[in-house]
């Protein structure tokens, strides 16, 4: 191959010097320039880790091993259950949570919050007093939603009796959960959890959930990636924007509810419940990614991420090569646009499973094709198609199934190469919305984050 | 690509002419015109009017990509660039020709003062927040800290007084001063001079003196701006004769018509980097003119004649 | 401090990126002060009462006057080539209307952009290099490290993951390559020809490089293993591996192998794999006695300059012949009449060196004819420079050794320290012939000569003033296709009475020559 080079048009990647580009090119080499910086911010045990992880076999063939688990997943919303029934291993007097393990006393404003409501909806305690010293006396398990195969946005708490969506991967058979959204303003997930808060959780157990069990029965189940192809090129990206989806669901769903037995005034109810909502469809649209990237988890040697999850004190990412591990690092603030009356300063950390759509390959990632949202995070159009873009290059691969109008229907880049962040320095870029850092006010605004280097870092150092 | 054009300035010939590309930036295109000492601008914006400018508006596009030097040609109403793909049309383009000598600035009224108060404010909190050379209420006190900000200071107390005598040939001479001074392509200098001039067309009103004095003095100044970049001598040619971009029009209304000073006073200051906050400077700093002794908020701050 | 200024013409950039363009220049190293502002009088006087500028220039409105205050010239010019290339660019994405792209973070990055890419050049800081290297190699390209600072034991894996692989690795330390006629790091432009030269040492390549070219020949490869090769920890696997290619290549004719005398283990692989190479093979080991291993295809020289005669022979279907270490008639006529200008006192020679293979290569010449020559890098310890700031008897420096370095560019870039040295040199009443090294190439200073003038007349008007003259002796390592361009060079050196030879030891014998009383 020495004498093969001799052979060949000299065309040099320069690393480093930008003058010695410039006389290649004056003597009739070709050359590009890198835009270089240290790698893992000039750490060299990571650098080191992370060169013997570049282009190696055995972890290229885990990763395409991965990927394909991820890109044949076929998840269909299945049903709705009560938590306790659904989500196996889910105990007595247990709670789950948003993100990487936090211990009660860590957990931020909003998440404390919702754990409270929680408590006073399984009726544990009857006042507020009571829920917190329940809380604090670790009599009540917490566990992140993730160790079972659940999500939820924000605080993402979920209880034994909350009613949440089953999706199943018809191609693997594994299953995975959310809880079902409650509108904005004072809800759970923001932390609220005062009567009106509680009374809408409880109508969501008895008549929503029902409800949405029997029309889900009715219709033999929805195939979601369908669906949100479809949002994707009515301006969704599935994260931040979900009126198109929201919309597409309702349509399927309205006239299954009407076939089954539930009483007219609670199908008008439901009906206006989810007409009202255009975040409705994010908790199916998350826990359809969840069921996708559950599936390439666990195949040794992969970098692909599978998790970006956040408890708004912690950011953390897990990886399909490297078990049940979580990297952590501390959880970002988010640059976004606040609603009137608001700033940074009433801003909590980064907070919610969300990031699990990223992780998918749709928010964020697709932002190209929402062009709309950018009135929400901020920036333009413009720069949602350079997000979109920049994203491509670090991603094992791209989802066919997904395509972006804007960018003339390229397909959406997905499947988080661990590698690749490290390598380029490129962070995954998540778009998100802002909880007031006080238990209950609710949303302050939405914006754009990047997943802390950090946790990449670590997720190479660990794997092999 | 062929574009309509949605807006062209009053002062840009509508059937023909021959121009070069003198610059390209992302959102503007000047054009050289081969019979004339000025330029015309082809704008891509959404809401920004020039006396020179044709307004396009095309989402992500960036003008950059034709090169100074490209011959230019206006023929039966339609633009269009040698080896370029981009043809404009002007033919059912609206003409923007507002003028701000109709708008009548009256200093001596509350609202007035009111609003420049509020002007004043802004406009300063900008300047410190971008840390810029020239902070207009700095430009008042002795010992200025920048070199430039000391010479724009001692030229503006004789450039004023010049002003208020109505003694067009001194107050060109002060004004020579601040001709190509500063940074930027349309250096602070000129575009603190346009602001000047903004404030002096539309507070002139009737008075035949003062229009007299305002075309001498803006003769005098299209003679100095030889010594100026040629885009910043355009925006000069037009000012003298009243002509002035959307921004400064609609920060003088706002004035005039008591409307909503702080998004004027915001959109005029965000032009460039520090062209529009030196032009707001300019303005302010000339609102008082004609009327040095009233009791006003301009007295207050220190601007002194 | 000095003041440094540069007007751009006709070129508009918006006021937004001119304010952020003056914050980038005043970020580069070694600048103060950076202003980026329209040529006009206004602005020219404003700079003037600033100090950013020595005087008024003539106004030219439309045009960018950029000044900054640096801390040096180098510094000065330096910044003021960055701003104006970052000016003058335009981002091909810009020019298209669409989104930015995000230029190349990464080789594997680069790879999307250059798909055909099949060489790498790295020059990160020794720490990060080999990580870099080893991304490279593994991504199946070929790479020269020049950055140094990498440690043997980092080198060694990736000298034999590359040999495993096929793939060259030159390098780390690997100052200069030329491949496939392309100049790599510091190298001349030399003509294409049939020598293969495989070299460990970077000033050295340039030197047999440079000659071949001089002597009208031309080269295929230039090979750079890095100065740790021949060690017998790595064995040499470039050198073999550069051997090997050569050997195959059907371009080449004759190659020439460059080296200190590698350890013994290692020299015997590599002669016994060029006498395998079935060509004919130059072979200068410096210092070593070249009779030791001519045998055969190999040919033994003595001097670089021996070696590139040899090569061009050999290329050129003549004998080898023999070499002597006789000065030539040409140089010898040139010592008797420099001799003359020197008084009794005046006895040393003091050699000031910007490449280090030519000082050590001087080092050794000097010794053979002269006896004790003392150097800061010494072949054998006890002729140690005890106070390298101060020279003594027979001096020669490298002034790129890590002592003078310390937070400057390299000599060959940074000419101050050489010609402050010059002058302190041209005082002392012993120095006879201060001699020197000048090496063109991509990657040095642009106008070595220009450099040296100023300093030369100022040594030789020092000298005068106490009644004496030096004799200034050199060589210009280059070629006339290099961007400073040889002829050039080499006339205004010797019209400013500087002695030249073709080669770095013809310089040595020469300055030897004058030394040597009758």
């Amino acid at each position: 191959m020495v004498n093969q080079l001799f052979e060949q048009d000299l065309q040099v990647i320069n690393v480093g010097l930008s003058s010695f580009a410039e006389s290649i090119t004056q003597t009739g080499g070709k050359a590009l320039q890198l835009d270089w910086r240290p790698p893992a911010a000039g750490d060299r045990e990571t650098g080191k880790k992370l060169a013997a992880l570049v282009n190696k076999p055995e972890v290229d063939a885990a990763n395409r091993m991965a990927f394909e688990r991820f890109l044949s997943a076929q998840p269909v919303l299945i049903g709705v259950e009560p938590a306790k029934n659904a989500i196996p291993g889910l105990g007595e007097h247990m709670l789950l949570h948003a993100g990487p393990p936090v211990a009660w006393d860590r957990m931020c404003g909003p998440m404390q919050g919702a754990v409270i409501g929680a408590i006073l909806y399984e009726g544990w305690a009857d006042t507020q007093e009571a829920a917190r010293n329940l809380a604090a006396t670790g009599k009540i398990t917490f566990a992140p939603n993730h160790h079972y195969a659940a999500v939820g946005p924000m605080s993402g708490v979920i209880s034994p009796s909350m009613p949440v969506w089953i999706v199943e991967n018809r191609d693997r058979g594994n299953r995975s959960f959310s809880n079902m959204n409650e509108g904005l303003g004072k809800v759970l997930r923001f932390g609220a959890n005062d009567a009106a808060v509680l009374e809408r959780l409880k109508w969501m157990e008895t008549v929503l959930g029902p409800a949405m069990r029997a029309a889900l029965q009715a219709s033999g189940g929805i195939e979601l990636r369908p669906l949100i192809a479809q949002a994707l090129h009515m301006g969704d990206e599935c994260h931040n924007r979900n009126a198109a989806a929201s919309a597409q669901f309702f349509k399927r769903l309205t006239s299954a509810l009407l076939s089954t037995s539930t009483p007219q005034d609670q199908i008008k109810q439901v009906l206006d419940f989810i007409a009202g909502n255009d975040h409705f469809f994010l908790n199916i649209s998350m826990a359809c990614c969840k069921a996708m990237l559950d599936a390439a988890h666990g195949v040794e040697h992969s970098t692909l991420v599978t998790v970006m999850a956040r408890n708004g004190v912690e950011f953390g990412i897990r990886v399909s090569g490297t078990g049940d591990a979580w990297f952590t690092a501390p959880a970002p603030m988010v640059d976004g646009l606040f609603f009137a009356g608001y700033s940074q300063a009433d801003a909590a950390p980064d907070l919610g499973d969300s990031a699990i759509t990223e992780t998918a390959g749709i928010g964020g990632f697709a932002m190209g094709a929402a062009p709309a949202i950018v009135q929400f995070v901020g920036g333009t159009p413009q720069d949602a198609i350079a997000y979109t873009r920049e994203m491509y290059h670090i991603t094992l691969g791209v989802n066919a199934g997904y395509t972006l109008p804007p960018l003339g229907f390229d397909a959406a880049p997905a499947g988080i190469d661990a590698r690749k962040v490290v390598d380029t320095g490129i962070a995954p870029v998540i778009n998100t919305g802002i909880a007031h850092k006080d238990a209950g006010v609710g949303q302050v605004g939405a914006g754009i984050t990047r997943a802390p280097l950090a946790c990449f870092e670590q997720a190479i150092q660990t794997i092999e | 690509m062929h574009l309509q054009a949605l807006s062209i300035g009053e002062s840009v010939p509508r059937d023909h002419f021959d121009a070069v590309v003198q610059s390209a930036f992302d959102s503007a295109l000047n054009l050289r015109l081969a019979e004339e000492d000025r330029l015309v601008t082809l704008l891509q914006a959404e809401h920004y009017e020039l006396p020179q400018g044709i307004r396009i508006w095309q989402k992500g596009l960036s003008l950059q990509f034709i090169d100074p030097g490209t011959r230019a040609a206006l023929r039966g109403g339609i633009l269009r660039f040698e080896s370029a793909a981009l043809s404009v049309d002007l033919r059912a383009a609206r003409v923007w020709d507002r003028r701000v000598s109709h708008l009548r600035l009256q200093p001596d009224t509350a609202a007035l003062q009111a609003a420049w108060a509020a002007a004043w404010q802004l406009l300063n909190a900008e300047q410190r927040r971008k840390n810029a050379d020239l902070i207009a209420e700095i430009l008042l006190q002795p010992g200025a800290r920048s070199l430039l900000s000391q010479r724009v200071g001692a030229l503006l107390g004789p450039l004023l007084r010049a002003a208020a005598d109505l003694d067009a040939k001194l107050a060109v001479d002060h004004a020579r001063g601040l001709i190509g001074l500063g940074p930027g392509v349309t250096p602070s200098g000129d575009d603190f001079l346009i602001g000047f001039l903004a404030a002096l067309w539309s507070i002139a009103g009737d008075a035949p003196e003062r229009e007299n004095f305002l075309r001498a003095f803006g003769a005098g100044l299209v003679a100095a701006a030889q010594h100026t970049s040629e885009i910043s001598r355009t925006y000069l040619f037009h000012a003298a004769r009243g002509q002035f971009s959307s921004a400064v029009f609609d920060l003088v209304a706002a004035f005039a018509l008591q409307g909503e000073i702080s998004s004027a006073v915001q959109a005029a200051v965000h032009v460039g980097h520090t062209s529009g906050m030196d032009t707001v400077t300019g303005f302010l700093l000339a609102v008082p003119a004609w009327y040095p002794r009233v009791n006003a908020p301009w007295t207050a701050a220190g601007v002194l004649i | 401090m000095i003041t440094a200024k540069r007007m751009i013409k006709n070129l508009y950039r918006d006021s937004v990126s001119l304010m952020q363009f003056s914050e980038k220049v005043r970020a580069l190293e070694g600048i103060q002060q950076a202003s980026a502002v329209m040529a006009t009088e206004n602005n020219i006087s404003l700079l003037v009462e600033a100090r950013l500028l020595a005087e008024a220039v003539p106004p030219s409105p439309n045009d960018l006057l950029i000044v900054v205050e640096a801390q040096d010239e180098s510094a000065a010019s330096a910044a003021l080539d960055a701003a104006e290339a970052m000016l003058k660019q335009k981002s091909a994405d810009t020019a298209q209307g669409g989104p930015k792209k995000v230029p190349p973070r990464s080789i594997e990055m680069a790879l999307e952009t250059l798909p055909a890419a099949n060489f790498v050049l790295i020059s990160t800081p020794g720490e990060y290099a080999a990580a870099e290297a080893q991304k490279a190699l593994q991504l199946g390209l070929h790479v020269m490290m020049f950055s140094d600072n990498v440690s043997i034991a980092e080198e060694i894996p990736l000298k034999q993951y590359a040999r495993d692989h096929n793939l060259l690795l030159m390098g780390p330390d690997c100052g200069t390559a030329i491949i496939n006629g392309v100049p790599l790091g510091f190298a001349n432009v030399v003509r294409r020809g049939d020598i293969g030269v495989v070299a460990a040492s970077g000033t050295g390549l340039q030197q047999v490089t440079s000659l071949i070219d001089r002597f009208g020949a031309g080269i295929t490869q230039a090979i750079g293993t890095g100065g740790h090769d021949l060690k017998a920890e790595v064995g040499g696997i470039t050198m073999l591996q550069g051997i090997d290619a050569l050997a195959k290549d059907p371009a080449t004719k004759v190659i020439v192998l460059v080296s200190k005398p590698p350890s013994a283990g290692v020299a015997s692989n590599v002669l016994e794999r060029a006498a395998q190479s079935g060509k004919p093979v130059v072979v200068e080991f410096i210092g070593a006695d070249p009779a030791s291993f001519s045998s055969g295809n190999l040919f033994g020289v003595k001097t670089l300059e021996d070696a590139a005669v040899a090569a061009v022979r050999l290329s050129q279907g003549q004998a080898v012949g023999e070499f002597t270490d006789a000065l030539p008639e040409r140089y010898s006529a040139l010592a008797q009449p420099a001799r003359e200008t020197l008084n009794p006192e005046q006895k040393y020679i003091r050699g000031l060196f910007s490449g280090g293979t030519f000082c050590y290569e001087t080092v050794l010449l000097l010794t053979q004819t002269l006896g004790k020559v003392f150097s800061n890098t010494p072949i054998r310890k006890e002729d140690s420079l005890p106070d390298v700031w101060k020279s003594q008897e027979h001096t020669v420096i490298d002034l790129g050794d890590d002592l003078f370095t310390q937070g400057r560019p390299h000599p060959m870039i940074d000419f101050r320290l050489r010609n402050e040295r010059m002058v302190q040199e041209a005082k002392d009443p012993q120095t006879a012939v201060i001699l020197l090294d000048i090496v063109l190439g991509y990657g040095s200073n642009m106008d070595p000569a220009g450099e040296l003038l100023p300093a030369i007349r100022q040594a030789q008007a020092a000298a005068a003033e106490q009644g004496r003259s030096v004799v200034f002796v050199g060589s210009v390592c280059g070629t006339d296709s290099d961007p400073q361009n040889l002829s050039q060079q080499e006339k205004l050196l010797r019209d400013a009475g500087v002695l030249l030879t073709d080669s770095n030891a013809q310089a040595a014998r020469l300055a030897a020559a004058i030394v040597s009383r009758r």
